[in-house]
């Protein structure tokens, strides 16, 4: 049977801040590594409803986009799960639980829950956070100069378990340090589709206000792309629920 | 893709064309051009709003910042803060920035 892991509060930051670790074995999770070394199994976070939520033809998926000030982050649930949006609305304040996970390089949440709280739980979970990032810091800063002293993971560990610590903290800032390492020799590669999509969404943004951007304006501020490519990724835009069209040919961010 | 959200900021450090959010109480409406003046303590914005809310009530909104006559907010997202604890929340603000 698979351990199941207590929810870590965490701001939206640290998701998208951190690394998606994708573990092989069937009895191991996947976990978000933060760049601050904390290990992630289930996240709890508070945040804001910035879109209504989006729930497919067949009920079969549904998508929610929550902030919290320090960042905004899709939260999806699947099946039987995909009801637990319903309910919900644009600028309602949130509580969830999910797993960290991704979907075409874009960190996001998987739900197992999600409620309304009353306002003053976005200060509770701030003050939590708060307190749990201060407490691992100071671990973790122990946790590298053990590594430091012995230049070794096999001895940290066993220095670390002598002096009362946890040895897996040493494993975690040697795994977030090849993470980064990883990440600086990794070249930067940027998805044309990707960078289109970001291209119409700053259009959308910036040439948009509550009327939203004519399709023609898009495509005539967009001169270094075809049409058709321009039309597929308004369509994916839509479908990912990035964007409306309240009226035909006319899009708002959502 | 790179996703937008509002950050939070003070009134005071506002600028033109930033997509902010900002937690403060309502001292001001005007009904006929449907907008609120909204005070964080650091200062007052004129917001232009979709919804009019009642002077005293503590709101978050959450839009883009104009200049129009001085810096207003538009697109504006308000949520009901309702028995918000503002003096816990300068308090943590204040914690999270010594970090």
């Amino acid at each position: 049977m698979m351990k199941r892991f207590p929810a870590s509060r965490m701001l939206l930051e640290e998701l998208h801040g951190g690394y998606i670790m994708r573990k092989e074995g069937d009895f191991e999770h996947n976990y978000l590594l933060t760049s601050e070394g904390r290990k992630i199994y289930r996240v709890k976070s508070v945040g804001v409803l910035l879109s209504e939520p989006a729930i497919s033809e067949d009920g079969a998926y549904s998508s929610v986009v929550v902030a919290d000030f320090s960042e905004a982050a899709r939260c999806v649930a699947f099946r039987e799960e995909a009801v637990m949006v319903e309910g919900l609305r644009r600028g309602d304040i949130v509580q969830l639980v999910g797993h960290p996970t991704e979907w075409r390089e874009e960190k996001q949440i998987a739900l197992e829950a999600i409620g309304k709280v009353p306002p003053n739980m976005i200060t509770l979970h701030r003050v939590e956070v708060l307190t749990e990032r201060r407490i691992h810091k100071a671990s973790l800063d122990d946790a590298v100069m053990l590594l430091e002293e012995t230049k070794n993971v096999r001895k940290a560990r066993e220095e670390a378990k002598l002096r009362g610590m946890d040895p897996e903290i040493i494993e975690i800032v040697d795994e977030l340090k090849l993470q980064k390492e990883r990440e600086e020799e990794e070249p930067l590669v940027v998805d044309k589709e990707d960078f289109l999509k970001g291209k119409i969404m700053d259009i959308i943004i910036n040439l948009g206000g509550d009327m939203g951007v004519e399709y023609d304006t898009i495509v005539g501020q967009l001169t270094d792309f075809k049409e058709d490519e321009i039309d597929k990724a308004v369509h994916d835009l839509l479908a990912e629920g990035e964007i409306f069209e309240p009226r035909i040919n006319r899009f708002v961010r959502v | 893709m790179k996703r937008t959200f509002p950050r939070e900021k003070n009134v005071s450090d506002l600028t033109e064309k930033e997509y902010v959010a900002l937690i403060g109480t309502v001292v001001g409406r005007d009904d006929k051009d449907y907008s609120l003046m909204v005070d964080d303590g650091t200062g007052t914005i004129k917001v232009l709003a979709e919804k009019i809310f009642e002077v005293g009530n503590v709101v978050c909104c959450m839009g883009k910042t104009e200049r129009l006559a001085g810096i207003v907010l538009t697109n504006v997202l308000i949520v009901d803060m309702e028995d918000f604890d503002r003096e816990l929340y300068a308090r943590l603000r204040a914690m999270e920035a010594g970090e």
